[in-house]
């Protein structure tokens, strides 16, 4: 849904489909943008539950292909997944071509990230072969519902403009159909978290594109992720990890008020844990239970930008 | 078959599941997956319940694992309903005779049955309600989570009743699990479109009009004099109305609107910028299947169908969700019907009722008058070039 000239068809009744608009109306509204994907539904009913949907979805695939969109791709639901429509043939015996079918199976395919690796891998298949690594990087699988994506994205651009890289492709996030052939000619792929690792291994077999599995957390672990970029492309890392370690201490600095104050952390998760440890400790603050109760993001936040903007939250808990 | 681009409205399974969960006291279970749940649990911002389903319950049967979760939380409930989700209605996991839970109510109302009224209504006519033909006052029905108008209405029945001197006994969906053991004989509606069989129909409450002849009815019928201070109330609101209108109309030509919402409620406002406003209808779009009007009526629940109304008629006003909104970014907007997505709305409104009217005329009359004024501004050929107007 994040291919700007795409049409996705959910075979499944329209209250599947509405729940989806109305999620993405959402973010899209908190995100000031009027742009909305067009997402078709196949309106499966009481009728088409005991006779068959796929007729349904052949009218839907024709009404998609009347609007001549950039890509068609077909999701299918736990309904359609229930009484067994075969989805591959109807669109592979279609007159319309090039259909993307994710078997999503709603909850029958599996859980939320399996359905964001399996349209990712899905997708994967429109990037091309034919061109050489352009030194640019590819953003695999932003968190499209994440309301931080693009603020996410923004520090990325600046981490990697450090080392004199620009992001080439977010595969994706708000991208024409046409843009997506690039996706084999980049040089690197940024995986937006480990839980989509499978999909940058896919990407590596299918294009030879090496990856790094998620984006950078925490001060040191944003260090060691400038100089992993350098060492894949080849590049010397050093002032791009010195300007950073800079900009890091400014940022600390900013907020040495906080410094001595007993803190509390309720309900980290196992990933949260290390950043939470080392930010107590490079911020000078004292675990302690009674302390100011804080909350570590999830997701974690990216980068340096995404541990100042952490920081002022934590700063206003402490002054409140 | 319709196209159906970017669905609307809610399935009948939100349906039923904001029906059940205006009930306090009452558990609600939705036997169903994570998806069908998270949705519910969003938008109606209530606790609910789920046996979050996965494709081996499918295999093995998932009746176990509603029978634990109905053990593990029954003593927190009075009562506890089961909403059923569309792959356990086509399994046919069977989940209306299990041992151990024959009080629990069971609705089935998988998506696929049709829309948020089917599914609300299904609901409202499962609860454990026993109509009391001693029990003095009356009913309301046609409350729902879903509708930005839900509470606002709830306190304005309350009041034009008790200035009436009649008590609220059962509102569906909105009261304790004891009121309806309790229900009255007669029970108004707050909105037509999702009535309920409970108690003989009695009036409805949408517009200052219908309030007074519902409210002249039920005392007719229970021998209690007419509130003067409601008739006065009522006629003061109206004075207010038309003369904000009319001095509105002085400045300004009707404005020409497109309403959206459940169709009860849309007929409603046509019915009422048309009285005022001698405003022109450009559709009325209805979120529902539509009832009879002398309106220009189409079907609204998908937003191509919403973008190609508006497309043909541009309005100047619209009444409606941020959908809309979204569509028609330079028409003036008034916030009618569910989502509301980017806007703060804290209070309670109620669209029934003389606060409801005054309400709903207030939010039109400062939405056009903005727009007016802002188009005004920007019209090049509106003054001299002086910056004041012509």
């Amino acid at each position: 849904m994040a291919v700007t000239d795409g049409i996705t068809i959910i075979h499944g009744p329209d209250g599947c489909a509405h729940h989806t608009t109305s999620l993405l109306h959402a973010l899209q509204v908190d995100h000031d943008r009027l742009f909305s994907p067009v997402i078709l539904s196949s309106s499966l009913t009481e009728t088409e539950v005991i006779f068959g949907g796929e007729d349904a979805l052949g009218k839907a695939i024709r009404n998609a292909a009347a609007r001549n969109p950039g890509l068609i791709c077909v999701l299918t639901s736990c309904v359609s997944a229930a009484i067994g429509d075969d989805v591959q043939a109807v669109c592979s015996s279609s007159p319309c071509p090039g259909i993307i079918v994710v078997p999503t199976g709603g909850f029958l395919g599996g859980g939320f990230s399996d359905g964001v690796e399996q349209a990712l891998i899905a997708l994967s298949v429109l990037g091309g072969h034919d061109r050489e690594p352009d030194g640019s990087v590819t953003l695999i699988g932003e968190k499209n519902l994440e309301y931080e994506a693009d603020a996410h994205y923004r520090e990325l651009s600046r981490l990697l403009s450090l080392l004199g890289i620009r992001v080439r492709l977010r595969f994706v996030r708000n991208v024409a159909a046409a843009k997506l052939r690039q996706l084999g000619s980049g040089s690197l792929n940024i995986i937006r978290d480990p839980s989509l690792q499978e999909v940058g291994e896919s990407m590596w077999r299918r294009f030879g594109t090496p990856y790094i599995p998620s984006f950078p957390v925490g001060f040191s672990g944003t260090l060691d992720f400038l100089e992993q970029v350098g060492t894949v492309l080849d590049i010397d890392s050093s002032q791009a990890v010195r300007t950073e370690r800079e900009n890091q201490e400014r940022l600390i600095g900013n907020f040495r008020d906080l410094q001595g104050t007993t803190v509390s952390f309720s309900r980290l998760s196992p990933p949260a844990l290390p950043l939470s440890e080392e930010v107590v400790q490079r911020l000078g603050l004292c675990p302690g239970e009674g302390g100011v109760s804080l909350s570590i993001p999830d997701p974690l936040p990216v980068g340096t930008a995404g541990l100042s903007r952490m920081l002022h939250r934590w700063r206003r808990v402490c002054r409140a | 078959m319709r196209e159906c681009i970017n669905a609307l409205w809610p399935c009948a399974m939100t349906g039923a599941v904001s029906c059940l969960a205006g009930i306090a006291r009452m558990g609600v279970i939705i036997h169903g997956s994570s998806g069908c749940y998270y949705y519910p649990a969003t938008v109606l911002h209530r606790e609910l319940h789920c046996t979050f389903l996965i494709e081996q319950d499918i295999i093995f049967g998932a009746a176990d694992r509603l029978r634990t979760l109905i053990g593990e939380i029954s003593d927190r409930y009075g009562s506890l309903a089961v909403v059923n989700t569309c792959t356990p209605a086509i399994i046919g996991d069977d989940i209306t005779d299990m041992p151990g839970c024959e009080d629990v109510l069971i609705i089935d109302s998988p998506g696929f049955l049709g829309t948020y009224e089917n599914g609300y209504r299904l609901a409202c006519e499962s609860l454990p309600v026993t109509v009391d033909r001693e029990r003095k006052g009356v009913n309301l029905d046609g409350i729902s989570l879903l509708d930005p108008f839900a509470q606002g209405n709830v306190t304005e029945a309350e009041r034009i009743l008790s200035l009436a001197g009649i008590p609220v006994a059962a509102v569906f969906s909105s009261c304790r699990l004891e009121d309806l053991s309790h229900a009255a004989p007669y029970t108004l509606s707050t909105n037509p479109d999702l009535s309920c069989i409970w108690g003989e129909p009695a009036g409805s409450l949408l517009g200052i009009d219908r309030t007074l002849q519902t409210i002249s009815g039920i005392q007719e019928m229970s021998g209690g004099g007419y509130p003067e201070a409601l008739r006065s109330e009522a006629e003061r609101a109206k004075e207010r109305i038309s003369r904000s209108a009319d001095k509105f109309l002085r400045r300004f030509d009707p404005p020409s609107a497109a309403i959206f919402g459940e169709f009860s409620y849309a007929e409603y406002a046509c019915r009422i910028l048309e009285q005022y406003l001698d405003a022109t209808i450009t559709i009325l779009g209805s979120r529902n299947q539509p009832g009879t009007t002398h309106f220009r009526v189409a079907e609204a629940s998908s937003l191509s169908s919403v973008r190609d109304l508006l497309s043909r008629d541009l309005p100047d006003l619209i009444i409606g969700s941020s959908f809309e909104q979204m569509i028609c970014p330079g028409a003036a907007f008034v916030p009618f019907t569910y989502p509301l997505r980017g806007m703060v709305r804290l209070r309670d409104r109620p669209l029934i009722g003389i606060q409801g009217e005054l309400g709903l005329m207030e939010d039109v009359l400062n939405a056009c008058m903005d727009r007016a004024v802002r188009t005004e501004a920007y019209d090049p050929h509106a003054g001299d070039g002086s910056g004041f107007p012509g």
